[in-house]
C-alpha cells in the first residue's frame, strides 16, 4: 500500500489531539472530582444528577422544617411542664388549706396562690426564639393588640403587649379581688412544611395548653381559687385565723379538682407534643436515610471515581508517550537519510 | 548517423531533465495543501524506418500527469461542509454551557432553588426580618442569573453574527478568487495542463464547503459552477455576491438570511445552506439564541423567558394575596414579588424584584391574615411551587430547566458524536487522498535518482556519439 509523509502525519497528530483530549478530561475529572465537565459529555448522567439535586435540596428543606419544628415543640412541652408544675404546686397549697389545722394560714397561702399565678402566665407569656409560645401566630409583641372589649376598670394604658395578661379590674362579688386573666393573642395554627405533601403543627393553641374556648380556663380557675382563699363572700379581705365558710369550702375543693382536671389535660396535652416529637424524630431519621442514599446516588452518578480515573490517567500518558516516540521515529527515517 | 545519436542523448538530457523538475516540484510541494502529486509521462520519439527497420528517435516528455478524482473531492468536500457545521454546534453549546454556568452548583436552577427555600426557612420563623431580608438577596440572585443569561446569550448571539459577518467576505473572496481561475484554466487547452490551477481552485473549493454544501457542475472551457446551498454563487467565469442579512418580523423577530445580491448590494435571492458553518449559524441565531423565535424549534432562550414569567406569575398569585408584617386588617395591599422592567409581560430580560417591595423586607407578604407575624402560610404556599408540577410545561421549574438542559446536552451529544464521526471519515479521505495523490518522498527519492541516472546516461550517449563523430574525423586526415 502506499503511503505518504502527509498521511502518516495527519493521522499522528489525529491520535495526539485524541489523547491530549481525552487527558484533558481526565485531568479536568480529577480537579473538580466531578465526572460531569460538560453536560454534551453525558446528557443522560447531567439529567440524572439533575433530579437526584432536586430531591437532595427538597429532602434538606425540610429536615430543616422539621429540626425546626422539633426545637419549637420541645420549647413548648418545656414551658407546658413548668406550666403543670406549677399548676400541681397551686393545687397541693389549696389541699393544704383544707386541712383543719391550717386554717391560720389561708390568708397567706393566698398570697402565695397569686404569686403562682403570677408564674404561671409568665411561663405562658414565653417566648422561644423570639416567638411567643401560646399566642397562635400572632407571635411578636408589635403584633398583641388591646382588646376590643375589656373588663370593667381595665384601660387601654393598662394593657401591656403579652399574650397573656393578668388586670385588676373592679372588685365585686362575683369576682372580690377583680383579677382577670386576657389572652391577647389568637388560635391560629403555626404550620411548617415538612414533606411535599405535609405540614405539622408546631406551635400548642392556648385552648389546648390553658382550655376553656378563649384558652384563659386554668387562669379562671386559679383566680376563683384564690377569691375563695383571700376574700370573704361579701368581698372583704379574709383576716388571719379566718377560716373558710361552707360554700367557700365548697368553692376551693370544686377549684382543687378543676385544676387537677386541667392538670392531667395538660399531661395529655404535653404528652401529644411528646408523641409529635417522636414522630418527628422518626421522620428526621427517615430523611437522614433517604438524604444518604440519594447523595450516595448522586455520588455514584457525578462523583469522580478516583482510582479509574487515575489508571486511566496513567494508561492516557504512557499511550501519549508511545505515540510520541514513534512520532519521532517517523520523522526521523527517511530515504534522504540512508543516501547521505 | 552520430549526429542522430548526438540528438537522442540531447532529447534524453532534455527529457530526464523535464522529469527532474516535475519530481523536485513534488518534493517541495510536499505540505502544499491540495496538492496532487504529478508525473512526467516519458514516451519513445516516433521511429524512424530505415532499410534495417525501424530505428528508434530517443525519448520526449508527453505529459505531465495529475493524479486526482473528482469523486473522491466531492466526498471530501461534503463530509467538510458536515464536519464543520458539527464543529460550529459543538462549539455553540459549548459557549452555551459556559453562559448557563452548567454543570456546576451554582446556576439558575440552584437560584431558584435558594429561592425557595428562603421562603421555606422564612416560613419557620417569619416573624424574623434577616430571613426575609434573605429572601430578597436569594430572588436578587434570580432575578440577576436570568439577566445575565440572557445579556450572555444575547451577546453570544451578536458575536456569531459578526464573526459570520467576516465569513461571508471570505466566501466572497474564494467566490471570486474560483472565477478568476476558471478564467485562468479556460486558457489552457485542457485541465490537466493547467493542473497548478485546477489544485488552486480544487482547495479553494474545500474551503468553500467549510461554510455551506457545495455543489459543482462542470461548464465550459474546464470552467466549473458552483451552487452554495440552493442557490448559484459561481456560473463559469462570474461569481455573485452573498451578505448576510437580517429580516423583522412584525412580532419583533429579527431573523437572519444570506442574501444572493447585485453589484449595488439589491437582493436577487435567498441563498439557504443545508450545512456547514452558515447553516450552523442560521440554526443558531434564528432559533437557539433567539428569544422571540417562532418556528417551533428548540429555542433556549425562549424557555428562559417562558419560566421567568411562569414564576413570576406564578409567585405573584400567591404573594398579592397577602399581607406584610405592618399591613393594616382589612383586604391585602395586593403587591407582586416580580414585576416586568418597564412593564409589560415578565421575561429574562426584565424581571425584576417589585419597586414596591425592593429593600423593604418587612414588606414581603407571607401570612395570609393582617397582623399575624408568625403566619407563613403565603410563604409555604411560594416555597411548595418549587415541586408544583403545574409550573410550566407540566413541570416544574426545576425539571424544567433539567429537560432543557438535557435537551441542550443532547443536541450537544448529537454535534459531538457527529464531529468525531465526520472527523473519522476526514481522516479517511485525507489519509486515502494522500496516499492516492500527495507525495511520498520516498517514492521521489526513488525517482529523482532514477532521472539522474538516466541524465547521466544520456549525456553519456552525447559522448560517446562526440567520440565516435571525432573518430570517424579523424579517419580524414
Amino acid at each position: 500500500m502506499r503511503t505518504t509523509l502527509n498521511s502518516m502525519t495527519f493521522s499522528f497528530e489525529r491520535s495526539l489531539q485524541q489523547l491530549q483530549a481525552k487527558r484533558f478530561n481526565q485531568q479536568v475529572q480529577l480537579q473538580t472530582g466531578s465526572q460531569l465537565t460538560s453536560i454534551s459529555n453525558t446528557p443522560e448522567k447531567f439529567a440524572a444528577a439533575g433530579q437526584i439535586s432536586n430531591l437532595i435540596a427538597r429532602s434538606e428543606k425540610h429536615q430543616l422544617s422539621i429540626d425546626r419544628a422539633l426545637d419549637d415543640l420541645r420549647a413548648g412541652e418545656e414551658a407546658l411542664t413548668f406550666v403543670a408544675d406549677s399548676l400541681l404546686e397551686i393545687r397541693l397549697t389549696a389541699q393544704e388549706t383544707t386541712n383543719a389545722t391550717n386554717f391560720d394560714k389561708i390568708p397567706t397561702l393566698a398570697v402565695n396562690i397569686k404569686n403562682k399565678l403570677a408564674d404561671l402566665i409568665r411561663n405562658a407569656n414565653q417566648d422561644f426564639d423570639g416567638k411567643f409560645l401560646f399566642s397562635g401566630t400572632k407571635t411578636t409583641a408589635q403584633s398583641i393588640e388591646v382588646p376590643a372589649t375589656l373588663p370593667p376598670g381595665v384601660v387601654p394604658a393598662d394593657i401591656d403587649s403579652n399574650p397573656f395578661q393578668l388586670v385588676s379590674g373592679t372588685q365585686d362579688v362575683s369576682n372580690q379581688s377583680g383579677l382577670t386573666v386576657l389572652f391577647k393573642g389568637n388560635l391560629q395554627p403555626r404550620l411548617v412544611n415538612t414533606s411535599v405533601t405535609s405540614t405539622e403543627q408546631v406551635n400548642v393553641l392556648a385552648t389546648s395548653a390553658f382550655g376553656g374556648t378563649n384558652g384563659t380556663s386554668v387562669f379562671d380557675t386559679v383566680i376563683k381559687l384564690y377569691n375563695a382563699m383571700a376574700f370573704n363572700e361579701d368581698g372583704t379581705p379574709k383576716q388571719e385565723n379566718q377560716n373558710y365558710t361552707a360554700s367557700e369550702l365548697a368553692i376551693v375543693i370544686d377549684s382543687i379538682q378543676e385544676i387537677s382536671k386541667k392538670y392531667e389535660e395538660m399531661n395529655a396535652t404535653i404528652s401529644n407534643v411528646g408523641m409529635q416529637i417522636i414522630r418527628l424524630q422518626s421522620m428526621t431519621e427517615q430523611s437522614d436515610t433517604e438524604l444518604t442514599r440519594l447523595r450516595e446516588f448522586k455520588s455514584r452518578e457525578v462523583d469522580t471515581d478516583y482510582a479509574k480515573t487515575v489508571t486511566d490517567l496513567q494508561k492516557t500518558e504512557l499511550t501519549l508517550q508511545y505515540s510520541l516516540k514513534v512520532g519521532s521515529n517517523m520523522f526521523q527515517q527517511s530515504l534522504l537519510d540512508f543516501l547521505q | 548517423m552520430s549526429f542522430r545519436s548526438l540528438n537522442i542523448g540531447k532529447r534524453g538530457v532534455l527529457t530526464q531533465q523535464f522529469a527532474q523538475n516535475v519530481v523536485s516540484n513534488n518534493i517541495t510541494n510536499v505540505n502544499t495543501p491540495g496538492y496532487a502529486r504529478r508525473t512526467a509521462i516519458i514516451t519513445e520519439n516516433f521511429s524512424q524506418d530505415t532499410k534495417g527497420g525501424q530505428q528508434g528517435n530517443g525519448v520526449f516528455p508527453q505529459k505531465v500527469k495529475s493524479y486526482r478524482d473528482f469523486f473522491f473531492e466531492r466526498d471530501f468536500r461534503d463530509n467538510t461542509s458536515r464536519l464543520t457545521n458539527s464543529e460550529l454546534d459543538s462549539n455553540v453549546v459549548q459557549r452555551i454551557e459556559t453562559l448557563l454556568g452548567e454543570p456546576s452548583d451554582g446556576g439558575l436552577d440552584f437560584s431558584i432553588e435558594q429561592l425557595y427555600t428562603a421562603f421555606e426557612q422564612a416560613s419557620l420563623k417569619p416573624e424574623d426580618v434577616g430571613l426575609r431580608s434573605l429572601i430578597l438577596t436569594k430572588a436578587e440572585s434570580v432575578v440577576k442569573t436570568f439577566r445575565d443569561i440572557d445579556q450572555r446569550a444575547s451577546e453570544l448571539r451578536t458575536d456569531m453574527f459578526v464573526k459570520t459577518r467576516f465569513s461571508v467576505q471570505e466566501v466572497n473572496r474564494l467566490t471570486n478568487e474560483i472565477a478568476n481561475l476558471n478564467k485562468e484554466i479556460g486558457k489552457f487547452p485542457s485541465e490537466e495542463a493547467a493542473a497548478i490551477f485546477v489544485d488552486q481552485r480544487s482547495e479553494r473549493l474545500i474551503q468553500l464547503s467549510k461554510f455551506g454544501d457545495v455543489t459543482v457542475s462542470n461548464d465550459q472551457g474546464g470552467a466549473i459552477n458552483i451552487n452554495l446551498g440552493n442557490m448559484p454563487v459561481i456560473a463559469g467565469t462570474e461569481s455573485y455576491k452573498i451578505d448576510l442579512r437580517e429580516s423583522v418580523a412584525p412580532s419583533g423577530e429579527r431573523s437572519a438570511f444570506f442574501a444572493r445580491i447585485d453589484s449595488v448590494g439589491n437582493q436577487l435571492s435567498v441563498v439557504t445552506p443545508n450545512s456547514g458553518e452558515f447553516a450552523s449559524f442560521l440554526k443558531h441565531y434564528n432559533q437557539t439564541l433567539d428569544d422571540q423565535d417562532s418556528s417551533g424549534g428548540y429555542t433556549l432562550m425562549s424557555r428562559f423567558n417562558d419560566l421567568a414569567n411562569a414564576i413570576g406569575t406564578r409567585v405573584n398569585a400567591l404573594f398579592s394575596t397577602g399581607y406584610g408584617l405592618d399591613d393594616p386588617a382589612g383586604p391585602p395591599p395586593g403587591l407582586n414579588f416580580f414585576e416586568a422592567q418597564g412593564g409589560g409581560s415578565i421575561s429574562a430580560r426584565n424581571i425584576q424584584i417589585a419597586t414596591s417591595i425592593a429593600g423593604q423586607p418587612r414588606r414581603l407578604a407571607l401570612s395570609d391574615g393582617a397582623n399575624e407575624p408568625g403566619n407563613a402560610n403565603i410563604a409555604r404556599a411560594i416555597s411548595n411551587l418549587s415541586t408544583d408540577q403545574t409550573i410550566i410545561s407540566g413541570r416544574s421549574a426545576a425539571n424544567f430547566l433539567n429537560h432543557t438542559y438535557s435537551e441542550l446536552g443532547n443536541i450537544g451529544a448529537d454535534a459531538q458524536s457527529g464531529m468525531t464521526a465526520f472527523s473519522l471519515v476526514a481522516e479517511q479521505l485525507t489519509i486515502q487522498r494522500e496516499n492516492a495523490f500527495g507525495v511520498n518522498l520516498d517514492e521521489e527519492t526513488v525517482d529523482l535518482l532514477k532521472h539522474q541516472r538516466a541524465f547521466q546516461a544520456s549525456a553519456r550517449v552525447i559522448t560517446t556519439a562526440n567520440e565516435a563523430l571525432l573518430t570517424i574525423i579523424n579517419l580524414g586526415r
